[in-house]
C-alpha cells in the first residue's frame, strides 16, 4: 500500500496544494488550506497568498509562529502588509531565483528598516511550505515516508535555484520530493483533466505553454511524437523567468487613471492609489472578459470613516484597456524584434530584476528565436535566418490567472498568426489558477504507478564547467577559459554522464573555484564537447568555492582525473572526479549552502 | 467413664480367671480357685474405687470453671461495652442519615436549581457566540466592503452621482466577501415574472405566497422573486476568546518615519 501524492505549487504571488489518497482510485483533490482571515478567525481556500507579514506584538502569528520568528502567511497577511509595507514579504521566489544576491542572507523585506523576523529567501520559501504541509497534516494525517511529493519551479530556475528550493523544502519538513515545471505540471493538469487527449493532438506538432501569472512569465514549447504508435511528449525549450506578469498590467493601469486624476485637479494619495490598483484589477478582468461593457467606473475613497469625503471617481474605457494592456504587453511585433533594454517603464523598482521591456510579445518572439537556433544546433544544421527564423508551435496552452481573460488569449493567438502560424490553437485549459498543483499530483501518480504518459525532459539547458585552458602566460592577459560540455541538453534525472576527457587536472587542497556555464541554445553539444570562450558562448552562473581534501599521497596539488556528472532524482547537479592513478574521488554538489 | 472401665476389666479378669481356673487347673480346688477369683475381683473393684484419681480432678476443674467463670464474666462486660457503643453508633447513625436525609432534599434542590442556570448560561453562551458570528461577518464586510462606513453616514445631503460612486466600492468589497463566505443561488430557476406551481404540500419557508391565496393547493402563480439560498457556507472559524465582544473595525493610525 502506497502513502499520498501530493502535488505543490509555490507560486510567486499564490500557492496551492493538491493530493490524491493512499485509497486505490483515488481522485485529485485541491486542498483548502486553513488560513488567518482576521486576528482570532481562520477560513480556509484553495489559495494561499505568497504573502509574509512579520507581525507586531499581539497581532496573530507573532507568538506562534512555526519558525520561531514573528511571521504569518496568507489572505490576512497579504492585506494587513499592504497597510504597513515595511513588514510585508511577497515575491520571495523571485529573489530565490535572483543570482545578484546571497539567498541565505536575511534581506527581506527588501528595503525595509523592519528588523525582527526579517527572513532570507530560502527561510521565506521554507514558511510557505511548511503553512502548506501543515495544512495538508491537519487535514489528512502526518506525512510519512510513503507519501509522495512533486514540488514545482519555473521551467527558468536554473539549478542554484532548484537546489534551494529542495533545501527550503528540507527545512519546511518536504524531506523526499520531486522537483518538475510548472509549465510541464500544467501540460499534465490539461492531459489528466480529458480521456480523449490523444485525439486533439498530432504527432510532429509543436505546444507552446504560457504562463503568466501575478508577477511571473514562462514560456516551454512541448513536442508530440510517435513512439511505436504511441503518443509521447518531449520539451524542446525554455525560456528565461521573466519578472512580467498580472501585477505590473494592474500597476500600469492605475499610473494611467492616476493621470487623469491628477488632470482632474483630484490626484489620489497613497492609500487612495493603493485601492486604486486594486480596483483596476476587478475593471481590468471585467474588460477583458466576456461581453465587455464600454467602460468601467471606477472610485476610491480614503482610509477614513468619511467615505464620501475621499471619494474619487473616473472610469477606465474598453479602448484604454485595450491600448495599455493589449498593446503595451501583448503588441503585433515582428518575429525579429527583440525586447527593448532602455524602455521607459513605470515598472522600474531596484532590487528584482524586473523586465524592462514590458511586452511579453518579444519576449516571446526571441524565446521562439532562440528555440529556432537551439533546434538547428540538436540536429547539426546550420542556424537558418537566426535573426528571424522562429519554432513555431501548433497548439498553446494558457496558464496563470492573466490569461482568464479571453481578450489576452485570443490575442497571443492573432499574434503567433501574424508571425505564420495560420492553423494555431489553443487547447482549452480547466483552471488556469490550480492546474499546475494539479498537474503535478497527476504526475505523481503517474510517477509512483508507472502508467502514464510521461513528458521527457531532462535538463532544459546544456550545462559547463569552466575550464583554464594551457598555455604560456601571456603578461597582461588571463588564460581563456574554455567551457567542458558536462550535462548535454536533455539530460534525464538519475543518468550520469561520462565526459571521456581523462587529462584533467584538479587542484586539491586549497580553496578553488569552479566556474558553470549554461546555454539555452546548443542543444546539439554533447558530453566532452569544449566550447572556445565561455564566458562569451554561454551564459555564467554561480561559481562554487570549495576547499577540496588533498589526494591520498599528500603530496600532489594538482592531480588527474576524470569527471563525470549527474543530475541527481532531486534534480540537482553532482559532479565527481575519480583520480585516474588511485580509487579516491572528489565528488561536488551543486549546492549552495557550502558557497556561502 | 474412667470407674466403668475399671468395672468391666476387673469384671473380665475375674471371669478369664474363674474360666481358666476351671478348665486348665485341675489340681486346684475349684471352690477355693472361685472364692479366690471372687475376692481378687472385689479387691479390684475396691482399689479401683479407692484410687479414682477424680478425687483430686474436681478442685482443679473448678479452678478452671472459676478461672473460665471470671472470663467470662469480663468478657461479657466487654461484649455489653461495645453493645452500648453500638447503640450509640446506631443513634449516632440515625441522627446522621436524618441529616444526610434532609441534605440530599437540599442538594437535590440546589441541583435542579444550577441546572437551570446551565441552561441559561448556555443560551446566553450560544446568543454570544452567534452575536460574534454576527459581529465577525459585519467586520468582513466593513473591512473589505466598508458597508459600516457606508451605513454609518447620513447620505440625505449627498448628491446621487457620490452616493453611487461610494456604493460602488462597498458592492464590490461586500460582493467578493459574500462570494468567499457563500455560494449563493436562486431558490427557484425561473425567470421572474413566469408562471410557476408550488409543490404541494407547499414548504412555508421556502415559499411565500402573496396575493390572492386561497386554502388548498397546489397552488399556481406569477414568480415574483426567484429567492436565494446558499449552496455552499465557508464561514472563518473563530478561535476561543479571542475576540471582542464589541470591536467590528480597529482605529487605525499611520505612523510616518521620523
Amino acid at each position: 500500500m502506497g502513502g499520498r501524492i501530493i502535488g505543490i505549487d509555490a507560486g510567486t504571488s499564490n500557492s496551492c496544494l493538491a493530493w490524491i489518497g493512499a485509497e486505490a482510485g483515488a481522485a485529485i483533490q485541491v486542498l483548502d488550506i486553513g488560513q488567518v482571515e482576521a486576528p482570532g478567525q481562520t477560513i480556509a481556500f484553495p489559495q494561499l497568498p505568497s504573502a509574509l507579514y512579520l507581525p507586531l506584538a499581539g497581532e496573530p502569528g507573532y507568538e506562534d509562529s512555526p519558525d520561531g520568528k514573528p511571521g504569518i502567511a496568507g489572505r490576512w497577511a497579504a492585506g494587513r502588509g499592504r497597510l504597513a509595507p515595511d513588514r510585508l514579504i511577497t515575491s520571495a521566489k523571485s529573489w530565490l531565483g535572483h543570482r545578484g544576491v546571497d539567498r541565505h542572507d536575511a534581506i527581506l523585506p527588501w528595503d525595509s528598516p523592519v528588523e525582527e523576523g526579517r527572513r532570507s529567501p530560502v527561510e521565506a520559501t521554507a514558511f510557505y511550505l511548511r503553512h502548506l504541509r501543515r495544512a495538508l497534516e491537519d487535514h489528512s494525517g502526518p506525512l510519512t515516508g510513503d507519501d509522495v511529493i512533486v514540488l514545482t519551479v519555473p521551467a527558468s530556475f536554473d539549478e542554484t535555484a532548484r537546489s534551494l528550493t529542495v533545501e527550503a523544502a528540507r527545512d519546511a519538513g518536504l524531506p523526499q520530493l520531486t522537483l518538475m515545471e510548472e509549465p510541464q505540471a500544467a501540460l499534465y493538469a490539461w492531459i489528466d483533466d480529458r480521456e480523449d487527449w490523444r485525439r486533439q493532438l498530432q504527432a510532429g506538432e509543436t505546444i507552446l505553454v504560457c504562463d503568466t501569472g501575478g508577477g511571473t512569465t514562462d514560456f516551454s514549447l512541448v513536442r508530440v511524437s510517435d513512439k511505436e504508435g504511441e503518443l509521447s511528449l518531449e520539451r524542446l525549450s525554455v525560456g528565461r523567468h521573466l519578472l512580467l506578469g498580472g501585477d505590473n498590467m494592474d500597476l500600469t493601469l492605475a499610473v494611467h487613471v492616476r493621470g487623469k486624476l491628477e488632470e482632474a485637479g483630484t490626484p489620489p494619495d497613497h492609500w487612495q492609489f493603493l485601492s486604486l490598483i486594486h480596483a483596476c484589477r476587478h475593471a481590468k478582468e471585467t474588460l477583458l472578459g466576456p461581453q465587455p461593457p464600454e467602460s468601467v467606473p471606477l472610485s476610491v475613497t480614503g482610509r477614513g470613516s468619511g467615505l464620501f469625503d475621499q471619494v474619487l471617481s473616473s472610469e477606465l474605457t474598453r479602448s484604454e484597456v485595450q491600448e495599455i494592456i493589449t498593446g503595451g504587453f501583448f503588441p503585433l511585433c515582428t518575429p525579429g524584434e527583440d525586447p527593448l533594454d532602455d524602455a521607459d517603464s513605470a515598472l522600474h523598482e531596484f532590487g528584482l530584476p524586473y523586465e524592462k521591456d514590458p511586452a511579453i510579445s518579444r519576449h516571446l518572439a526571441g524565446f521562439l528565436r532562440a528555440a529556432w537556433r537551439n533546434q538547428c544546433s540538436a540536429e547539426g544544421k546550420p542556424v537558418d535566418g537566426a535573426d528571424r527564423t522562429m519554432l513555431l508551435p501548433d497548439a498553446v496552452l494558457f496558464n496563470g490567472g492573466v490569461f482568464r481573460a479571453a481578450a489576452l488569449r485570443e490575442r497571443l493567438l492573432n499574434l503567433l498568426r501574424s508571425w505564420d502560424c495560420e492553423h494555431i490553437r489553443e487547447l482549452p485549459g480547466g483552471h488556469p489558477d490550480l492546474a499546475v498543483a494539479r498537474g503535478a499530483a497527476a504526475y505523481g501518480r503517474i510517477r509512483s504507478s508507472g502508467h502514464g504518459l510521461r513528458i521527457r525532459a531532462g535538463t532544459a539547458r546544456s550545462w559547463y564547467l569552466g575550464i583554464v585552458s594551457g598555455g604560456m602566460a601571456v603578461p597582461g592577459y588571463s588564460p581563456p577559459v574554455k567551457g567542458l560540455c558536462i550535462l548535454p541538453q536533455g539530460t534525464e534525472e538519475g543518468s550520469p554522464v561520462r565526459t571521456g576527457k581523462d587529462r584533467l587536472a584538479l587542484t586539491t587542497g586549497r580553496t578553488v573555484e569552479f566556474r558553470f556555464f549554461s546555454s539555452r541554445e546548443r542543444g546539439g553539444d554533447k558530453a566532452g564537447d569544449m566550447i572556445g570562450d565561455a564566458p562569451r558562448q554561454l551564459e555564467e552562473s554561480d561559481p562554487l568555492r570549495v576547499t577540496l581534501p588533498p589526494a591520498a599521497d599528500g603530496q600532489s596539488r594538482r592531480v588527474p582525473v576524470m569527471l563525470s556528472a549527474v543530475l541527481t532524482e532531486t534534480g540537482t547537479l553532482q559532479l565527481s572526479m575519480d583520480h585516474t592513478a588511485s580509487d579516491q574521488k572528489w565528488e561536488l554538489e551543486l549546492n549552495v549552502r557550502r558557497e556561502t | 467413664m474412667k470407674s466403668r472401665i475399671v468395672i468391666l476389666l476387673a469384671g473380665a479378669l475375674v471371669g478369664l480367671t474363674w474360666f481358666f481356673g476351671r478348665s486348665r487347673i485341675p489340681e486346684i480346688d475349684p471352690i477355693l480357685a472361685e472364692n479366690l477369683i471372687i475376692g481378687l475381683a472385689l479387691l479390684i473393684i475396691f482399689c479401683a474405687a479407692i484410687f479414682r484419681p477424680a478425687r483430686g480432678v474436681p478442685e482443679e476443674e473448678a479452678q478452671a470453671l472459676q478461672n473460665r467463670l471470671t472470663g467470662q464474666e469480663k468478657e461479657n462486660g466487654i461484649l455489653q461495652k461495645t453493645l452500648d457503643e453500638a447503640r450509640t453508633e446506631v443513634q449516632r447513625r440515625q441522627e446522621e442519615g436524618e441529616t444526610l436525609r434532609s441534605g440530599q432534599e437540599e442538594l437535590r434542590q440546589a441541583l435542579a436549581a444550577s441546572q437551570a442556570r446551565c441552561r441559561e448560561l448556555e443560551a446566553a453562551e450560544e446568543s454570544a457566540d452567534h452575536a460574534a458570528g454576527v459581529l465577525t461577518f459585519l467586520s468582513a464586510l466593513q473591512e473589505k466592503g466598508r458597508l459600516v462606513d457606508f451605513l454609518m453616514q447620513d447620505i440625505s445631503a449627498i448628491p446621487d452621482p457620490r452616493v453611487g460612486a461610494v456604493a460602488r466600492m462597498v458592492h464590490q468589497g461586500c460582493g467578493s466577501i459574500l462570494k468567499d463566505y457563500f455560494t449563493i443561488s436562486p431558490v427557484l430557476d425561473d425567470r421572474e415574472g413566469s408562471r410557476v406551481t408550488v409543490p404541494d404540500p407547499v414548504d412555508s419557508r421556502r415559499y411565500r405566497l402573496v396575493g390572492r391565496v386561497g386554502d388548498d393547493g397546489p397552488f399556481s402563480g406569477t414568480l415574483t422573486h426567484k429567492g436565494w439560498r446558499t449552496t455552499r457556507i465557508n464561514l472563518p472559524e473563530q478561535a476561543d476568546g479571542e475576540g471582542l465582544a464589541d470591536l467590528i473595525a480597529p482605529a487605525e493610525i499611520e505612523i510616518h518615519q521620523e
